[in-house]
C-alpha cells in the first residue's frame, strides 16, 4: 500500500496540497484529475519521495518514504514525471537499461529492454540517440525506461508502483492507447498504478477509480460513473461539460455552445475524501 | 528475440572498435613519454633511456632521465589525468560541456591556495616539520579549489540552473575575485616570491620538486577509482537530477564525492604546476567524439586524451625554441582558446546558452 497521511505541501506562503490522505492499493489503476495548479503533480512528487511534505507522510508498505534510500525507493516504485529530458545523448536502449537494476541478470535485462521497446513502438529508434528523437518519440522513451524499471524491480521483489504525470500528453492517439494499456497491464501485474491525466475520457478509460484534486484537496474520489459527471466537473472546471456514453466507453468532453447543466440528473453517489 | 542477437553483434562490432581506439591511445601515449624522456637539449635515445632506467646508463644520462625528465613526465601525466577526469565529471554533473576547472574557476581557487601558501606560508613553514612543508600548497590548493566547487554548487543552486551562461558568468566572477587576491598577494611578497609566482602561475610542469611530484602523482592515482567508480552515477545524471533520484541514485552523494575528487584532483596538480587551461575541456570534448557519452568509457578515453594532449604541448613547449622552456600552460591556453570559442559559437547556434 502506497498512502498519503495528511500530506501538505507549501511552497513560499502557497499551500499546494492540503492534509491530503490517500491509500493506493496495488493491483488498481488510480487516476488523478484536476484542474492546473491544483496539485496533482505535487502529490506525485510527495508520494514518490522526491519532495519532503510540509506536514504528514508517504508512506510506502509501512516505510515513510522520505526516510528509504534512493536505491531502495528505485526498486518499489518508477516515477516519470512531466518534461523529461530531451538532450539525453545515449541510444534509446541504453537509456532504457540505465533504469534497470544492476542486480538483474543481463540476460533477463536484456528481455525487459526488448519489451520496453516494443511496447512502446520502439525498436526502429532502438539505437538512436534521445537528442535525435522528437518530442513525442523522446516521451516515449522516457515511459519505456519507467516501465523497464518497474519490470526489474518486480523481476527482483514484488510488484510495486509506477507514478507517471501527464504520459499522453505529447503522444498521439495511438501511443495514448498504447501507454494506458501498459498502464492497466501493470496493474494486472500486480503493480499499482497512480496516473495523472487532463484528458478525462482516457482518465475514464485506464482508471478504476478517479480522484479529482482541486485546490490542494480532494474534490471528489471514486469509481469513474460516480466521479466523472458534469455535476461533479463542471463547478472544479467552471466549464460546460458533457459525458457521453459511446459504445460503453465513457467520453467526457467540453461543451463550447451551451451553458453549464443545471439538472445533474447523472449524479451518482460522489464520496468525499473521508470515507477512503 | 531477434534484436537482442543484433544487439549482441553490435556490441562486438563496437568493442573491436573500443580495442583498436584504446590501443591507439596507448600507443600514443607511450609514444608521447618515451619522447618526453628521450628529447630536449640533450637528446638521449630511447635506447639509452632505457639503459638509464634500469640503472645501466651513463651518470649523466641517469641525472637528466632520473631527476629532470621523468619527475617531469609523471607531473605530465598526472596533470592530464587529473584535469580530463575532473572536467569530464564536472560537465556530467552539471550536464554542460563548457564546464571546466579552468574556466568556472576551480583551478583559480586552486591557484589562490597556492600562492597564499607560497607567499604567506613562509611565515608558517619554519614551524612546521618537513612532511607539512611540502603538503602546506597542495593542502591550500585543495581548500582553495573546495571553496570555488562549493561557491560554485551554491551558486547553480540559487539560480536553479547549470546553463552556460550562469557557469561563465559565474566563472568570470570568480577568476575576477581570485585575480584581484591573487594580485594582493603578490604586490606584498618579496623578489624571491615574485620569481617563483610569476613562473608557476603561468603553469610548469618543470620547476616543482620532486617530492611534490611524487605526492601529487599518489593522490591522482587515488582519486582515478574514484572518479571512475561515479560512471554510471553520470550517466544517470544525465536524465536530470529529480529523474536520477527516482531512477535510484543518490544525487546528493554523488554531488559531494565528484566535489571532492575534484577538488582534490585540481588541488593536487595545480599546487604542483600551477593553472595549466582548457584540458578539462578539449580531452572529454575530443573523447565524447570517439567513443560516446557514456561515462564508462568516456572517463578512461578522456584521461588517455588529457596526457596525450598534456604531454603533447610539454614537448611543443621545450622544443620549440631550445634550450628555453616556455610554461605550457601558455601553449595548452593558446590551443584551448580559440577551442572554447568555437564550441561556445556552436551552443549559440544552437540555442542552448540559456538552456
Amino acid at each position: 500500500m502506497l498512502e498519503a497521511q495528511g500530506i501538505s505541501v507549501r511552497y513560499a506562503d502557497k499551500t499546494v496540497l492540503n492534509d491530503l490522505h490517500l491509500g493506493l492499493p496495488r493491483g488498481a489503476v488510480t487516476a488523478i484529475v484536476g484542474p492546473n495548479g491544483a496539485g496533482k503533480s505535487t502529490l506525485l512528487a510527495a508520494l514518490s519521495g522526491a519532495i519532503r511534505p510540509f506536514k504528514g507522510k508517504a508512506i510506502l508498505d509501512g516505510r515513510e518514504v522520505t526516510g528509504m534510500s534512493p536505491a531502495d525507493l528505485a526498486k518499489q516504485r518508477a516515477v516519470l514525471e512531466q518534461s523529461p529530458a530531451r538532450d539525453v545523448p545515449f541510444p534509446v536502449a541504453d537509456l532504457i537499461g540505465l533504469a534497470i537494476d544492476r542486480n538483474v541478470p543481463p540476460a533477463h535485462a536484456a528481455e525487459i529492454t526488448a519489451r520496453a521497446l516494443t511496447a512502446f513502438d520502439l525498436i526502429e529508434h532502438a539505437k538512436a540517440p534521445v537528442s535525435r528523437l522528437s518530442g513525442g518519440e523522446a516521451h516515449r522513451a522516457h515511459l519505456a525506461r519507467t516501465m523497464a524499471q518497474l519490470w526489474a524491480g518486480a523481476h527482483l521483489g514484488s510488484p510495486g508502483y509506477l507514478l507517471i504525470d501527464e504520459p499522453t500528453a505529447s503522444l498521439d492517439m495511438a501511443h495514448q492507447r498504447a501507454v494506458l494499456t501498459a498502464a492497466r497491464d501493470a496493474a494486472k501485474e500486480g503493480s499499482g498504478v497512480l496516473i495523472i491525466l487532463h484528458d478525462l475520457t482516457l482518465a475514464a478509460a485506464v482508471a478504476d477509480r478517479v480522484i479529482v484534486l482541486h485546490q490542494g484537496r480532494i474534490a471528489a474520489d471514486g469509481a469513474v460513473p460516480d466521479v466523472l459527471t458534469p455535476a461533479v466537473l463542471e463547478p472544479i472546471y467552471g466549464i460546460p461539460i458533457a459525458v457521453l456514453n459511446v459504445s460503453g466507453q465513457t467520453v467526457v468532453t467540453p461543451l463550447f455552445q451551451s451553458q453549464p447543466s443545471k439538472t445533474p440528473e447523472e449524479t451518482g453517489d460522489v464520496r468525499s475524501h473521508e470515507s477512503v | 528475440m531477434s534484436q537482442t542477437g543484433t544487439a549482441t553483434a553490435l556490441r562486438r562490432d563496437s568493442f573491436s572498435i573500443l580495442s583498436i581506439t584504446f590501443g591507439l591511445l596507448l600507443f600514443t601515449v607511450i609514444g608521447l613519454i618515451i619522447a618526453e624522456l628521450a628529447l630536449g637539449p640533450v637528446e638521449i635515445t630511447p635506447g639509452r633511456v632505457f639503459a638509464a632506467l634500469i640503472g645501466n646508463g651513463t651518470d649523466g644520462e641517469a641525472a637528466i632521465i632520473w631527476s629532470i625528465r621523468l619527475p617531469r613526465t609523471l607531473l605530465g601525466i598526472a596533470v592530464g589525468i587529473a584535469l580530463a577526469l575532473s572536467g569530464a565529471a564536472l560537465q556530467g554533473l552539471l550536464r554542460n560541456p563548457l564546464a571546466e576547472p579552468g574556466l568556472i574557476g576551480v583551478s583559480a581557487g586552486a591557484s589562490l591556495g597556492a600562492v597564499g601558501a607560497i607567499v604567506l606560508g613562509a611565515a608558517v613553514a619554519e614551524f612546521l616539520p618537513d612532511v607539512l612543508r611540502t603538503l602546506l600548497i597542495p593542502i591550500a590548493a585543495f581548500i582553495g579549489g573546495a571553496a570555488v566547487i562549493a561557491i560554485l554548487f551554491t551558486i547553480v543552486h540559487l539560480a536553479q540552473s547549470s546553463s552556460a551562461i550562469t557557469l561563465i558568468l559565474a566563472g568570470v566572477a570568480i577568476n575576477a575575485i581570485v585575480a584581484a587576491a591573487i594580485g594582493v598577494l603578490i604586490y606584498v611578497s618579496d623578489d624571491q616570491q615574485l620569481r617563483d609566482l610569476t613562473f608557476w602561475t603561468m603553469g610548469s610542469l618543470g620547476t616543482a620538486d620532486r617530492a611534490l611530484i611524487i605526492l601529487v602523482a599518489v593522490l591522482v592515482a587515488v582519486m582515478i577509482p574514484v572518479f571512475l567508480l561515479q560512471s554510471r552515477a553520470l550517466d544517470l545524471l544525465q536524465l536530470g537530477e529529480r529523474a536520477a533520484f527516482h531512477t535510484g541514485l543518490d544525487v546528493e552523494r554523488t554531488r559531494l564525492m565528484i566535489a571532492f575528487a575534484t577538488a582534490l584532483a585540481v588541488g593536487a596538480v595545480t599546487a604542483a604546476a600551477g593553472p595549466v587551461g582548457f584540458i578539462g575541456l578539449v580531452a572529454p570534448h575530443i573523447a565524447r567524439l570517439v567513443v560516446g557519452s557514456q561515462h564508462n568509457l568516456l572517463l578512461p578515453v578522456a584521461a588517455l586524451v588529457g596526457v596525450s594532449l598534456v604531454l603533447a604541448a610539454d614537448l611543443g613547449a621545450r622544443l620549440a625554441i631550445p634550450p628555453q622552456e616556455p610554461p605550457i600552460g601558455l601553449a595548452t591556453s593558446l590551443i584551448g582558446g580559440p577551442f572554447f570559442l568555437w564550441l561556445l559559437l556552436r551552443q549559440i547556434s544552437k540555442g542552448r546558452l540559456f538552456a
